[in-house]
């Protein structure tokens, strides 16, 4: 088993963090307090300046 | 591809980091999952579990605006989307229940009316709910939470409520074991102990002395208290279950102990407490002196039982209550109660009590007997004394002691004496060598429950002395248990001591809004009709009554482990005895990202938070305005609007707060509030919103423009901050407040949302505590270096980003995150490249469609609505469709590899799976295709789950005409598809980086360090950027030029190629391999790049004519006041004005605010101040947002810098050089001159002069601040729409240091990813030309973003447009743009559309 | 357009029955954008939310890949209504194509309003993958108007053109 990284927090940094150190080939193992992934920014309902929904 | 996808990624939801031991690159950590009850391998996130839970407890994630069951998810998106359930321990009913019994599970299932569902729950624990019901002492009433709000449950009323209602079901048949156990005695004890071996297959026997079954329950409890009836149902009931009761046969009589043991593996004797206790005065023996049992067992059976005139029972028991309510119904004239203690010691039930007195009893307190008086042998009277209470003794209850000399007589013709019974067992000791307790009871051990002989067993009153009916029940259920285990041979003891698990007391949920309630009363027989006859006086709830009352349960445990989630839970995930896990894992590094929490606005009491209705904090208003949020998307207002609404918003509560110390500006606040207002106007177009704030921070890219818009709409600001909130009365909140000239006002409100400070997430001390890195003084982690090592923790190999350092928007933490990405990357072992795919014989699929259609039930998710079958049926007659078939779950693996063996079977060459929506399982159902040699794109999925049966439920026939369609359309659109290839490009893994400023070289030493080789191009001379200039940066102070002279050095050590002084001259290629040639010192060279970064920069805005610059020498730009500073050339300076937002946040070509400066300017004014300068700061708002940036303002302040506002250009007067500047002040209503030695303009920051070049050259687009255009303001921050060319530092807009900086390291990062493997795949769906067709007019390259399209010229010398794959992106907007038709999108092609079409309309 | 129409007559026997106005059962397509709408609708199913079975879903990468052609067609082979459903401007996943569906959806509607078919027959909407109620209610209210319209005549006309042309 190679070696990899741990992400503590699932928020959208900890995913991003994820994403990226896989996406370039590393394993990675990501720790959440809760029960799934998105922290607060899945509690926002729209994102300025785009007003983009999350979700 | 998703988080929740990637297979390089473990995810560990719902889990802790409780350890990390080492060092990097060797870190150790153990991680504790904490249990789900469900399991995730098995649950499919159906959604069914929470339709059946009966517990609505507050949903965190809506902020604890809405309930929500006890198994849950918290949003239907969630990633992983599998349900958990919240247990927080063992309700204090249930843990003060010796038996166990679980109170609040059947509360739960009453209050949904499942009465027949709360019997059997009960019945697990509890083979007598008739008898409990309405004799227990229930001693979960006593600890039930509810007391602390108005009154306890009537829990036991509820338990005879289910058991008043009870269906017969047929009996239940566990399967068999055929070992015998023998039971002695058909008391509660005896029969629960038989009751619960036979719920474990046992079929024992009951041995009874007496001729009916019941013990105490059905020989000494009166008949108006427990009907014959009502324990007849729990007599039936364990009879039912295969407990052979055999009566009228007596131990010691018909048979002996060794008797039982020849012929039984196991005993249990539960013979309780026969003989009753006497209290040993004089004239007990005189006739009319009866014991309690023995009166009320003769009464039970006899209306007709004499009884005297004058009867006097003695004790304070249930007994005693019994003894003396049955004597008065015998035709005692007065009947009383004669009780050592005062009422508050009585262990008879409180309402038992309450009865007695109903009828006319009296109860004669802290009086014993001390004789009873009699003549002629009989009984006439009592002598008794008066008692008083001394100390608790070990019982708890104070002590009864003597008054010496308060005797004195009672005239009466019977005595009862209730005072106990004991056990007599002493036969036994003596025939079979028990051994007893010094109080004639049998030893057993305490959790097995085993006599000294093993594998006999005792419980009940024979052993504790009498006791409740409920212990006695938890004797047998205990003695069953043991009996089990006796028998499989395994330890008795193992595992058996009750777990102190009781809910915690702060755990436990009392709404804020509870209402008082009292307990409902039970309806009773009417008093005088109760004491003349043997009825049962309390007459049971109503279902009505039943329900009011279970609704009043707090739920206090979560989980009221009523077990209907397992019933419908198909896959059967749930286990509720689940435990947490422990995990180990290797790291090489770890990456913190905790977040935010906010603080609690309470803490601002001024603000009337959850004192007054309608006050909400900022994340309450995003749930509200959600439209999946608990009010729909509307404000829940509660009262009606007589005018438009009235909203506020206060900033800053909590923040930049010393009060509550919380040093810093929360970042995101001013933005949120701005959003929040215009999503507000969207709902509310007319209402009237007022912001209070100190300073709008809009500091970001767009934020100002953003900002502008709301001012726009008519979001009215006032600076100044609210003093408190206070409510009318009828619904109005009236802000007072103190706005900026100093005059108080006050406006009244509907709502008001309170803009709450973000304070560092709970448990992020712990957390440093386990990973040994340190947190600064404002609670967040520590970066080793602020500015200049933002993503460093002050530990080796432990990165630290997002708002885990301090609060922060998406758009940083997202850069921040990748940049810790790449540094994190640094301690890993080699990177795992994909694996060769071993060659798979493809199938041939070039003949006529052979089309296998399989149908998922999904569960009863989609079964329950669709008629499957029917639909399977109806493929099988569809055009080209050789085989249907369905499946319970077609996404389980055994379906998946049925599916693989009937590809094969049938020789299909198109798949359709009609399921769920394809974004769930669509790759796995095309992986078991590509694993079997079919492509991958000749299969589709109908999806009949999420957008038919999910969305149709009360219509299933009209459903399942919908799926019978949608298969007829995916069937149509499949017959249509056609192969399609993943193509590969090769990778150049070399990148070029254009600037050699701060960013350039962080972001190529980054990748440097991941091995890659990285050439900086830069046009100057030297490299070094914008910050080289600076005399220092804050907070270390270091100078910029010795920050930027290392970092090239490290540049160049690690091997990095600088070319400075080098033009570009043209860029060609595309992802993988660019070509980047370039002009260095007349000669001309070309380099092939696998990615390029812009990190170009940004120039200073120049402010010309603009506040006097140019005109007088002593007006500098900041810049210029920098290299003053540096060169030392300030002594003769005594007093200085700064103007801030020169060039920014104007029309002048640069509407965006320029963020670095108000924080610059701060650090200068600093610089002076400490030197004896007067400094003031002319300001348009004070945005300092960065980490210790507040502390900074404040340092200043308190140095007596000025900060005053100003707006326009200000008059700045002076004989050849300006000598004072005069503006006009609306703090005073008057103009304030202010003498200056040099004025100093904080310039913006605007895109640099060559940007224009660039965008063209690098076809980077750039947004209406002409400043490069990301991918995506908050998700793509350092991406551009080029694939392989990346953006960070002021290039794209205004940064502070630290923010360019973790950008540089994003962007390394993006990189790193992208050239980390040898090839590139190209998704096969992309546009494609019929060049025969084409007329090369070239509008589908001019719709085209990717620039994917260019036109060519043709052989016959016109054009065509021809699709470069690397760049499209598979949208097919260019196929919308073509005249011709010439142009196609792969696998949406127009005619598989159209087939779609025509499926759908043939019906 | 000849030989399409062509096509439609053979067919129309089969459907008469829904062609009377009682009991009239709308037909309706929809067509989603892979990354906003089509996932709002599924969220829609997730979240339990109950609308009409009239509305067929048909699955694009971008709306802006919606030719003119493909709503023509929809209309011609019977359709009483068509929906084009994709992501807000700012939320596009292409970044412009949203704002292309709106540009073509403007030729698309010249054309229908060419044909006569009434113009609120057709019907662009922004739904994010985040609203599935809104993609629920837009369902639900494009479902009554359409019902209220009654059924689409266009479909018989163009049969009666073509079978003219083919009487000639």
């Amino acid at each position: 088993m190679p070696k990899g990284a741990l992400v503590i927090g699932g928020g959208v940094a900890g995913v991003q963090s994820a994403l990226d150190l896989a996406n370039a080939g590393f394993k990675v193992y990501l720790v959440e307090r809760g029960p799934c992934l998105g922290g607060r920014t899945s509690q926002i309902h729209k994102i300025f300046t785009s007003m983009d929904c999350t979700g | 591809m998703d988080v929740g996808r990637h297979p390089n990624i473990e995810i560990f939801a719902n889990s802790e980091v409780v350890g990390v031991e080492g060092e990097a690159p060797d870190f150790k950590v153990k991680v504790r999952r904490k249990s789900t009850f469900v399991d995730w391998n098995k649950c499919t996130g159906c959604g069914e579990c929470p339709t059946v839970c009966p517990v609505h407890i507050k949903d965190e994630f809506q902020l604890a605006l809405s309930k929500r069951a006890a198994i849950y998810r918290q949003y239907p998106q969630a990633v992983p989307n599998k349900f958990l359930i919240e247990k927080k321990g063992s309700p204090p009913c249930r843990y003060s229940c010796p038996a166990g019994v679980n109170a609040q599970g059947y509360i739960a299932l009453i209050s949904q009316g499942k009465y027949q569902e709360a019997l059997e729950l009960e019945r697990r624990d509890n083979p007598f709910p008739a008898v409990c019901g309405r004799v227990c002492t229930h001693p979960c009433e006593s600890d039930c939470k509810r007391r602390d709000v108005d009154e306890p449950l009537a829990i036991a009323q509820l338990k005879r409520f289910i058991s008043d209602h009870e269906q017969k079901t047929p009996p239940p048949s566990p399967e068999l074991n055929k070992e015998k156990v023998a039971v002695v005695g058909a008391g509660p004890a005896g029969l629960s102990a038989a009751y619960f071996l036979a719920r474990r297959g046992y079929r024992p026997t009951v041995f009874e002395a007496t001729d009916h079954p019941g013990g105490l329950l059905y020989w000494a409890i009166p008949r108006f208290r427990l009907p014959e009836a009502a324990l007849q149902r729990d007599l039936d009931y364990i009879e039912s279950w295969g407990v052979e009761i055999k009566t009228n046969t007596a131990l010691g009589k018909d048979f002996s102990i060794k008797d039982l043991q020849q012929e039984h593996k196991a005993v249990f004797l539960g013979l309780g407490a026969a003989k009753e206790k006497q209290m040993g005065i004089e004239g007990e023996d005189l006739q009319g002196v009866t014991m309690c049992v023995e009166f009320l067992n003769k009464a039970v059976h006899n209306p007709q039982t004499p009884v005297g005139k004058k009867v006097a029972v003695v004790g304070g028991g249930n007994s005693a209550i019994d003894a003396v309510r049955t004597a008065l119904r015998l035709g005692a004239e007065q009947a009383f109660i004669v009780y050592r203690r005062s009422r508050q010691e009585m262990p008879a039930n409180e309402e038992e009590i309450v009865e007695a007195e109903k009828e006319g009893i009296t109860i004669h307190y802290l009086t014993n007997p001390t004789k009873i008086l009699g003549k002629d042998g009989k009984v006439t009277g009592m002598e008794c004394i008066k008692m008083k209470l001394g100390e608790p003794d070990a019982s708890g209850r104070r002590r009864p002691i003597p008054i010496e000399g308060s005797e004195f007589t009672m005239d009466l013709d019977m005595v009862i004496m209730a005072i106990g019974q004991a056990a007599d067992i002493s036969f036994l000791a003596k025939e079979e060598n028990f051994e007893l307790t010094r109080w004639g009871t049998f030893a057993v051990d305490p959790d097995t429950l085993q006599t000294s002989i093993p594998g006999i067993f005792a419980g009940g009153d024979a052993v504790t002395g009498p006791a409740t009916v409920i212990e006695a029940i938890a004797a047998g259920k205990e003695a069953a248990e043991s009996i089990d285990r006796f028998i499989r041979g395994v330890d008795l003891k193992e595992n058996r001591k009750k777990k102190d698990d009781r809910v915690k007391d702060e755990d436990i949920e009392i709404p804020e809004d509870i209402r008082a309630e009292k307990r409902t009363a039970m309806p009773m027989l009417d008093v005088d009709k109760a004491k003349n006859s043997y009825e049962e006086v309390a007459q049971g709830f109503s279902e009505e009554q039943a329900k009011k009352e279970s609704n009043r349960c707090l739920s206090c445990a979560g989980c009221s482990e009523c077990m209907e989630c397992v019933k419908v839970c198909e896959p059967n995930a749930i286990v509720h005895d689940m435990t947490d896990e422990f995990v180990d894992l290797d790291v090489g590094s770890i990456i913190v990202t905790t977040g935010v929490d906010y603080l609690d606005p309470k803490e601002a009491s001024e603000y009337g938070y959850k004192r007054f209705k309608n006050i909400y904090t900022s994340f309450e208003i995003e749930r509200l305005m959600s439209e999946d949020g608990p009010s729909s998307g509307e404000l829940p207002l509660g009262k009606e609007l007589q005018e438009p609404l009235r909203f506020a918003f206060i900033q800053c509560v909590g923040s930049r707060n010393m009060r509550h110390d919380i040093n810093y500006c929360s970042r995101i606040c001013c933005m949120n509030t701005i959003k929040d207002s215009l999503v507000l106007k969207e709902h509310y177009p007319d209402a009237r919103i007022v912001v209070f704030y100190i300073d709008i921070r809009a500091f970001g890219k767009g934020f100002e423009e953003f900002y502008n818009r709301s001012l726009e709409k008519g979001v009215e600001y006032v600076k100044g901050k609210p003093s408190k909130v206070i409510d009318d009365g009828q619904g109005n909140l009236i802000i007072h407040y103190e706005d900026e000239k100093g005059h108080s006002g006050k406006m009244t409100f509907d709502a008001v949302c309170l803009s709450s400070a973000l304070i560092p997430s709970k448990g992020c001390g712990e957390l440093a505590g386990v990973l040994d890195i340190e947190i600064d003084d404002d609670g967040f982690f520590k970066n080793s270096e602020p500015a200049i090592m933002p993503l460093e923790s002050t530990k080796k190999g432990i990165l630290v980003c997002g708002c885990a350092t301090g609060p922060k928007d998406i758009t940083d933490s997202i850069a921040e995150a990748s940049g810790a990405a790449v540094k994190a990357a640094c301690f890993l072992e080699g990177h795992e490249l994909p694996i060769e795919e071993k060659e798979i014989e493809q199938i041939d699929v070039s003949g006529p469609p052979r089309v296998g259609v399989f149908v998922c039930h999904c569960g009863p998710n989609i079964s329950k609505v669709v008629d499957v079958k029917g639909v399977v049926e109806y493929a099988k007659m569809l055009p080209d469709v050789v085989f249907a078939e369905d499946y319970t779950f077609a996404c389980s693996e055994t379906a998946q590899h049925q599916i693989q063996e009937r590809i094969a079977e049938h020789r299909l060459n198109r798949v359709v799976v009609a399921a769920c929506t394809p974004k769930t399982h669509e790759m796995s159902f095309q992986d078991s295709l590509t694993a079997v040699g079919l492509n991958p794109y000749l299969f589709d999925i109908a999806n009949i789950r999420n957008q038919c049966s999910w969305v149709h439920q009360k219509e299933p026939v009209k459903a399942t005409d919908k799926a019978k369609e949608l298969v007829r359309m995916s069937v149509a659109r499949v017959r249509k598809l056609a192969p399609l290839f993943m193509k590969e490009l090769s990778v150049n893994r070399d990148v070029a980086i254009i600037g050699a400023g701060i960013t350039g070289l962080r972001c190529g030493i980054d990748l440097l360090q991941r091995g890659f080789s990285v050439k900086v191009i830069e046009k100057l001379p030297v490299p070094g950027g914008l910050v080289s200039h600076l005399s220092s940066i804050y907070p270390s102070f270091r100078k910029g030029k010795d920050i930027m002279e290392k970092l090239t050095a490290e540049f160049t050590k690690a091997g990095g190629e600088l070319l400075t002084s080098t033009e570009l001259l043209d860029v060609t290629g595309y992802v993988g391999n660019f070509q980047v040639k370039v002009k260095r010192e007349a000669k001309e060279n070309e380099y092939t790049v696998g990615a390029i970064v812009l990190a170009t920069g940004s120039a200073l805005y120049d402010p010309k004519k603009c506040f006097g610059y140019g005109k007088f020498p002593n007006i500098v730009t900041n810049m210029e006041l920098e290299q003053k500073i540096l060169s030392g050339d300030i002594d003769n300076i005594r007093s200085v004005a700064f103007f801030q937002c020169v060039g920014s946040r104007g029309d002048d070509g640069n509407p965006g605010c320029s963020r670095y400066c108000c924080q610059a300017a701060i650090k200068e004014a600093i610089y002076l101040r400490e030197r004896g300068i007067d400094v003031a700061i002319l300001n348009r708002g004070v945005r300092v947002y960065s980490k210790g940036a507040e502390r900074m303002y404040r340092k200043a302040r308190e140095l007596g810098v000025l900060f005053l506002p100003y707006e326009g250009e200000p008059a700045i007067t002076g004989k050849g050089r300006a000598e004072a500047v005069t503006i006009p002040s609306s703090d005073i209503d008057a103009d304030i001159t202010i003498p200056v030695d040099l004025v100093v303009l904080s310039v913006g920051m605007v895109p640099a002069a060559d940007s224009a070049h660039l965008s063209e050259l690098f076809k980077v687009p750039r947004g209406p601040d002409k400043f490069f255009l990301e991918r995506h303001s908050k998700f793509g921050p350092v991406e551009t729409t080029v694939e392989g060319v990346f953006l960070c530092g002021c290039c794209q807009f205004p940064q502070d240091i630290g923010d360019s900086i973790s950008q540089a390291s994003a962007v390394a990062s993006k990189v790193a990813a992208l050239l980390s493997r040898d090839k590139i795949t190209l998704a096969p769906i992309t546009s494609t030309v019929i060049e025969e067709y084409c007329r090369g007019c070239g509008r589908c390259a001019e719709v085209c973003e990717f620039r994917a399209i260019e036109l060519v010229e043709k052989e016959d010398g016109g054009f065509a447009a021809r699709v470069n794959e690397a760049l499209c992106k598979g949208c097919g907007t260019c196929v919308a743009a073509c005249p011709t038709g010439a142009i196609d999108l792969k696998h949406f092609r127009s005619e598989q559309i159209e087939a779609q079409l025509e499926a759908l309309f043939e019906g | 357009m000849k030989q399409a129409a062509k096509k439609t007559k053979k067919r129309s026997g089969r459907s008469t029955t829904r062609r009377s106005s009682k009991g009239f059962e709308p037909k309706i397509v929809a067509f989603c954008c892979n990354w906003c709408s089509y996932p709002a609708a599924d969220g829609a199913g997730v979240s339990r939310l109950q609308y009409p079975t009239n509305i067929k879903i048909v699955r694009v990468m971008c709306g802006g890949r919606v030719t003119p052609s493909f709503v023509l067609k929809a209309f011609e082979l019977g359709a009483d209504g068509v929906l084009v459903a994709t992501c807000h401007f700012e939320d596009c996943h292409y970044m412009f194509g949203a704002r292309k569906a709106a540009d073509v959806h403007k030729v698309t509607e010249k054309l229908t309003e060419m044909l006569g078919i009434e113009k609120e027959r057709l019907k662009l909407d922004w739904i994010s993958s985040a609203e599935a109620t809104k993609f629920a209610r837009v369902a639900q209210e494009f479902t009554d108007t359409i019902r209220r319209l009654g059924p689409s005549s266009i479909k018989k006309r163009l049969g009666a053109i073509s079978e003219a042309i083919e009487n000639e």
